[in-house]
């Protein structure tokens, strides 16, 4: 069972690697989030019966995490900071119109609250809105208005950033 | 950026350096900071601290006090009722105890980490209040008996002290007693207030803020669904 979900795991890291990204503000708090997702992942691994697809359930399981995530009160910094590097670029060939952009959405999405960063997510990973909608336990109505609302929030802030 | 380049733009980010299996394997081993198992090992070892200090508690109520007060010759034992009251007060944190602990594994059961967002927000919400309600519970009932012990405790200091100099309790001169008393409520009254307040902050400054964000973002989430 371990081999199977090592495997499993590295096949699709990519996925807690981005939703780490999106909800720490630090290295070490990625760290931490990446370890605490892996052993929330192993724990429900036996009790996952394939009944949906295991990106659904990864996606589940480590966004979940991310927004329960629990810590002792430091001072934190305020969530505009997330910074740039969490969203790296690719090392080969970008241009400057790209890495704009990127900085544009940073900016954005680091002042979305925890649930619209999670449908914002899924979104941009191109999941269906019944699988948006079975992964957060909402309707698929109210992901269709929830995903309005942030397309205008966003376009606001990038407006703004502009 | 128009909103139709926001997946080409997230499309171009590139996700951390990846992991391998040994890298990935090691993190299985290590122990979980999640704060629902952090308050399940609490609940265990509670259970067990208090469990044994019960234990002590008979022990010193039916043998070590009375040992030491047959050691001291002066023919002082502990009153029954007041060993009625530390019996009952016993019985009565053990099992509000169990009867918290039983509903905590209760709402533990509900869900598992597979459940969806909303499911895990409602649990995680109801075992922390449920958490909550048990540490204030340990609070009160930690206050009364400090309390109901240190007034026994100076009701029999004053008898003691009165049959040395060959008087009853109902002999002490009123002024005298009214000090007394008020002076031991003075420093009860510091000594549990003080400890019940700073608990509470401590509790309120640890988990308060954060069962706080719990309930924004499952509000969020119930907002249109309504």
């Amino acid at each position: 069972m371990e081999k199977e979900f090592l495997q499993i795991i590295q096949k699709n890291q990519g996925i807690i690697h981005k939703v780490c990204n999106l909800y720490c503000d630090s290295q070490e708090d990625r760290s931490d989030l990446f370890q605490e997702i892996v052993a929330q992942l192993w724990k429900s691994f036996p009790s996952f019966r394939r009944e949906s697809k295991v990106t659904t359930w990864m996606y589940r399981v480590a966004l979940n995490t991310a927004i329960t995530s629990f810590k002792k009160s430091k001072r934190r910094p305020d969530q505009s900071s997330l910074t740039y590097e969490n969203f790296q670029l690719e090392d080969e060939g970008y241009d400057t119109e790209t890495e704009e952009n990127i900085k544009m959405l940073h900016a954005a999405v680091s002042q979305l609250t925890g649930v619209e960063k999670s449908i914002i997510l899924l979104y941009l990973e191109n999941r269906k809105y019944e699988e948006i909608a079975e992964i957060t336990g909402i309707t698929q109505n109210y992901v269709r208005v929830k995903m309005n609302r942030i397309k205008k929030k966003l376009k606001k802030l990038m407006v703004n950033e502009e | 950026m128009e909103l139709k380049d926001l997946k080409k733009a997230w499309a171009s980010v590139s996700s951390d350096k990846e992991l391998d299996e040994s890298q990935i394997r090691e993190m299985l081993s290590k122990r979980t900071s999640n704060l629902i198992e952090r308050i399940n090992r609490n609940i265990k070892i509670g259970f067990v601290l208090l469990f044994l200090l019960i234990v002590l508690f008979i022990l010193d109520d039916f043998v070590f006090s009375p040992q030491v007060l047959d050691a001291m010759g002066n023919g002082i034992t502990i009153p029954g009722w007041l060993l009625f009251i530390n019996v009952f007060s016993y019985a009565l944190i053990l099992s509000t105890f169990i009867y918290f602990v039983l509903k905590y594994y209760r709402a533990k059961k509900r869900c598992d980490v597979n459940c969806n967002l909303r499911e895990t927000l409602q649990k995680i919400i109801k075992i922390l209040l449920l958490y909550q309600r048990l540490f204030y519970l340990a609070l009160i009932t930690f206050s009364v008996a400090v309390a109901i012990s240190f007034m026994s405790g100076m009701f029999m200091g004053m008898e003691a002290s009165a049959a040395d100099s060959g008087m009853l309790v109902t002999e002490i001169p009123f002024n005298q007693m009214l000090i007394v008393f008020i002076t031991g409520i003075v420093v009860l009254s510091l000594l549990v207030g003080g400890i019940f307040l700073f608990m509470r902050w401590g509790f309120r400054k640890l988990y308060g803020n954060y069962i706080q964000k719990l309930k924004v973002t499952l509000t969020e989430l119930n907002e249109v669904d309504d």
